[in-house]
């Protein structure tokens, strides 16, 4: 399964972390639950404070309040819902989302309806399809071009130290991260996305890789798929 | 008088084992704690001129002028690599030292090499701290090849500073290791403390029950002193034990949950530690290396990050297990309970102890080339250290749960620090599914995730430790007013600054950046507030704890440590001297 699922929505309104969820291919119920644990979590804090605060409560030994074994049935719960949290992941974990991806191997030869970046991350710059401008600076043009609604496949590998590749939402800063991949020196990694959307999206550097790491940016431009205008940089 | 007492905690006495530990120990504790507050209040400024960094405030026309802002990036290693070990995992060896020795009720298995592994680490963390001077600037968990590869040659730095650093991280390497190694001889050689009730009544126990009047058969646990056959030992140690059925679990002793928790503690960093000295090795061959092609390409460098990681996740752990088995021990304590046998505070350890090791793969399950069973592991361990951790912050509520716990600084601490660690947890899990990963790796999100886990779990849970064994070590006890001033406003800068680090992460702000996108600096000024409120207290706690050393114990307070040291009651025999 390759994972066009993870494309990006034009949801800002939004809170990023229910889009991340959504994304991932959680249902209300999943997204109520991780909700609900928080809330509940905080709301037993509280009331077991209260409770041993309050002369309401006639005092018990700790022996008689585990009488009924009720740790047996938190921890029969807790494991079901970790199981089920396990089962929900599963077609998201890497190997399994990015199958397709393998299939594709490593000839860097796309398929229909796969167009392959290339890319080479260096200190500190990015390199995308070879093609080589230097050191960037925010606020260059658009760096790669793509079109909407075509699945991406990154490959990427690192010239020199560990970086990070990550785009976000949108051209400026602050936009919320869409996804990121680990670019290491000596292996490619892979990543697929489908952009859903025309625009511009800002790419930056996410692991700290020295000093000028907060200005190692680039940037995609997505266009309509109606477009004639091809890949260009 | 009447004042004075009141100006002092606990409020209750500490009811710590009434095995009195050696005041050689008792003295490098002190001094540990020492050590550990100056590297805090240092590590501390270091943050402080981070936030300063970030705020554009000019410390000088110089740095400000800086276009990289060199000066964040050394002070940002120095920070998080000095808060790791010279305060967080320093922590864990002052006190899985005085657990170990006080509710093993025997000396360390050498005290010469627990002070040398005091002189080891801390000798590490001075160097942590000197190289940055030479603009060493490589963040706290050390991504090979940076050290050596620092970038265009007008902004770099030297290959000594790499050197100082590196051998720093050895020193502090072999540290944890001699620390690791005491806890685990001690443990494993000679006599233990061993209980369950079924156990102790082939012991004699059982006769004295029938002779005393008010001695309730929960108490016989942890009675008896004997040597445990090796494999039994592990069994307990490992807190397996607790999951046979219940006939097994009354022909096997358990032992004191502390132990249990010191143990496995060390079993985890002591596995773990290979990683880092094979990161460390890495990184002194590839300095080795003439040609930077050559050590690029001689190197496998996704190994070596793996390795490191697989040393990285469990210092983490390193700093929290310990003090939540001191929890197991002081809540119920409290909340005026007898620590009794409950299988329940001892199953989750074996959890521990698996899911500590494998759950460093998280850290890399973003890179593809790794082996397909690395990356399903990473989120079967992610979920699977909930597992332990959902039962320990059930227990712990239900010792609390219409108990009428005293609430003093030591159990409020506990209650901060469970609930830091909570939604730490929370977030850890969270981060550990790739599928949320992908939106927070690298985020503030992360250092929101750090402080929750650390600053205020395990951290908090030190402050609690350490107001509670004060006396114990000094006869003394620290100032009340002081020590409400430290609890309220650590637990409020503290949390304000990690929930604020989460929205800005959640949000898109990138971890590790001297310039903060224009769209984040509201946060700056509020960030920089709240890490003065953290700094500010912290200050406070070591006036509070340099003025109680530097004075004489009063009357009380001998009164006090002479009835619970000298005059064990029937009712504290269970953790009493045998």
């Amino acid at each position: 399964m390759v994972c066009p699922r993870l494309g990006n929505r034009n949801s800002q309104s939004l809170s990023n972390m229910i889009n991340l969820a959504a994304d991932y291919g959680w249902g209300p119920g999943t997204l109520l639950l991780l909700f609900f644990i928080c809330i509940v979590t905080t709301i037993v804090m509280v009331f077991v404070i209260i409770s041993s605060t309050s002369y309401r409560f006639k005092v018990q030994s700790f022996a008689s309040k585990t009488r009924h074994h009720p740790e047996t049935y938190w921890a029969i719960g807790v494991a079901l819902l970790l199981v089920y949290l396990w089962v929900v992941s599963y077609p998201w974990m890497p190997p399994v989302a990015f199958s397709s991806a393998n299939k594709v191997g490593t000839s860097h030869n796309p398929s229909d309806h796969i167009k392959v970046v290339n890319i080479s991350a260096g200190q500190w710059f990015w390199l995308m399809n070879e093609q080589n401008s230097g050191p960037l600076k925010a606020g260059q043009p658009a760096y790669i071009t793509v079109k909407a609604g075509q699945t991406i496949k990154f490959i990427a590998h690192s010239v020199d130290v560990n970086h990070g590749l990550g785009v976000f939402d949108g051209p400026s800063d602050g936009s919320p991260l869409m996804f990121q991949m680990q670019v290491i020196p000596g292996s490619d990694n892979v990543f697929l996305f489908t952009f859903k959307h025309p625009g511009i999206y800002l790419v930056r550097c996410l692991e700290y890789c020295g000093y000028a790491h907060p200005y190692m940016t680039s940037q995609i431009k997505v266009i309509s798929s109606s477009s004639n205008s091809g890949i260009s940089t | 008088m009447l004042k004075k007492d009141q100006d002092r905690y606990p409020q209750e006495p500490p009811q710590l084992p009434q095995y009195d530990i050696s005041s050689d120990l008792k003295k490098l504790v002190i001094l540990f704690i020492g050590i550990m507050l100056a590297n805090f209040v240092i590590a501390g400024v270091c943050a402080l001129g981070m936030r300063i960094i970030q705020l554009g405030v000019p410390l000088s026309d110089q740095l400000h002028s800086a276009p990289q802002n060199i000066l964040f990036y050394a002070l940002l290693t120095s920070h998080g690599q000095a808060m790791f070990f010279g305060v967080m995992s320093m922590n864990t060896m002052w006190f899985g030292y005085y657990a170990t020795s006080k509710w093993g009720r025997k000396p360390l298995s050498s005290m010469k090499w627990a002070k040398i592994s005091l002189g080891v680490m801390e000798a590490g963390i001075i160097l942590i701290f000197i190289s940055p001077v030479s603009s060493l600037g490589v963040g706290w968990y050390n991504l090979m090849p940076l050290i050596f590869l620092p970038g265009q040659p007008s902004i770099t730095w030297s290959g000594t500073a790499a050197q100082i650093f590196l051998i720093a991280d050895v020193l502090v390497g072999i540290g944890i290791t001699i620390f690791c190694v005491i806890i685990v001889t001690t443990l494993l050689s000679g006599k233990i403390p061993v209980g369950t009730q079924l156990f102790a009544s082939r012991h004699g126990e059982r006769a004295a029950k029938k002779e005393g009047e008010d001695y309730p058969q929960q108490d016989l646990d942890h009675t008896h002193m004997a040597y445990l056959p090796s494999a039994v030992r592990w069994l307990a140690l490992l807190g397996i034990n607790s999951w046979f059925t219940k006939k097994l679990r009354d022909t096997t002793p358990a032992v004191p949950i502390l132990l249990v928790a010191a143990f496995v503690t060390a079993m985890v960093q002591l596995i773990g530690n290979p990683g880092l000295f094979f990161q460390l090795t890495q990184g002194f061959i590839s300095l080795q290396q003439s040609s930077t092609t050559i050590a690029l390409d001689s190197t496998n460098w996704l190994l070596t990050k793996n390795a490191w990681w697989f040393f990285g996740h469990p210092i983490v752990y390193f700093p929290l297990l310990i003090f939540l088995g001191a929890m197991y021990y002081l809540t119920p304590r409290y909340a005026k309970e007898r620590v009794q046998y409950n299988k329940w505070n001892y199953r989750p350890w074996p959890f521990y102890f698996m899911f500590s090791i494998l759950v460093f793969s998280h850290h890399v399950f973003m890179d593809m080339p790794n082996p397909v069973w690395l990356q399903i592991m990473a989120q079967t361990a992610s979920l699977g250290i909930v597992f332990p951790s959902a039962l320990t912050i059930f227990t712990a509520l239900m010792f609390i749960w219409r108990s009428q716990i005293s609430w003093n600084i030591t159990a409020r601490f506990f209650l901060a620090g469970l609930a830091g660690w909570a939604f730490g947890g929370y977030q850890g899990a969270e981060m550990g599914m790739w599928g949320a990963d992908i939106y927070l790796h690298n985020t503030m999100a992360m250092p929101s995730h750090i402080h929750l886990m650390l600053l205020l779990g395990p951290l908090l849970m030190t402050f609690g430790i350490i107001y509670a064994i004060f006396p114990d070590l000094t006869k003394k006890h620290m100032s009340k007013t002081l020590g409400e001033c430290h609890f309220w406003l650590t637990l409020f800068g503290g949390f304000g600054f990690a929930l604020l680090f989460n929205y800005i992460g959640m949000h898109g702000a990138i971890r590790r950046e001297a310039e903060i996108p224009a769209s984040f600096d509201w946060a700056m000024p509020w960030l920089l507030f709240f890490a003065l409120c953290i700094g500010i207290t912290q200050l406070i706690f070591v006036y509070n704890v340099i003025r109680t050393l530097r004075r004489k114990p009063d009357s009380y307070e001998l009164e006090e440590y002479n009835r619970l040291h000298l005059a064990p009651t029937r009712m504290d025999i269970n953790e009493g001297g045998s």
